[in-house]
């Protein structure tokens, strides 16, 4: 009876450790280029779709001088605005590397921009977590 | 740049249709008729709140 319990015990532990088994490669290429997770599990068509779609949303922001959110803890809006605009992954570090800073939102479709920007990360986490399903075997 | 209302609207609809498409179905046919789908609606629904805001400013 014991050792019954004891083989169901350890099938279940097997279980739960192959099912806990993160794919972190493709989550952090999903994250650091749009697309960059279907690419490396060459999903080639559905990868450079999803890039060139984000990455011109966001090429469209920043001609649109949109403002980039800032880390602020005492400010959560701000903060949250931070957190989706990062979820953009090369995209948003390499324009934080630049300098660029529009200032204050002087140029009529600024607004746009600055929403723009923040939704390129935000379809990015759709990217990912999209990724994260077809590593796991969720999706094909 | 974009300069206009519109087309800056328009771009975020075709953006984030294709990417709810991609990421939301399953076959290239059923993410095809997702993004067509998703796509008008985005766009009917912009064109529509837009008049009503403007009959709404009136």
């Amino acid at each position: 009876m014991s050792s019954a319990r004891n083989k169901m015990a350890q099938e279940l532990a097997t279980e739960q450790s192959q099912t806990i088994k993160i794919p972190l490669a493709p989550i952090i290429a999903a994250w650091l280029i749009p697309g960059g997770g279907h690419l490396w599990q060459r999903r080639w068509g559905r990868g450079a779709l999803l890039l060139l779609s984000i990455a011109t949303l966001f090429v469209a922001g920043v001609a649109m001088q949109g403002r980039l959110f800032k880390l602020a803890p005492a400010n959560l809006v701000e903060t949250l605005g931070f957190l989706s605009d990062l979820c953009s992954g090369l995209l948003f570090i390499a324009l934080k590397f630049t300098g660029y800073d529009p200032g204050e939102l002087g140029a009529p479709m600024a607004d746009y921009g600055t929403k723009f920007i923040l939704v390129a990360g935000l379809l990015n986490v759709l990217c990912i977590l999209d990724a994260y399903d077809i590593a796991i075997g969720k999706k094909n | 740049m974009i300069q206009s209302h519109l087309t800056a609207a328009l771009l975020f609809s075709l953006v984030t249709s294709a990417v709810f498409a991609i990421t939301g179905k399953e076959t290239d046919r059923e993410r095809l008729l997702n993004f067509v789908w998703l796509f008008s609606l985005f766009v009917i629904v912009t064109l529509a709140a837009s008049w009503l805001m403007n009959f709404g400013h009136r």
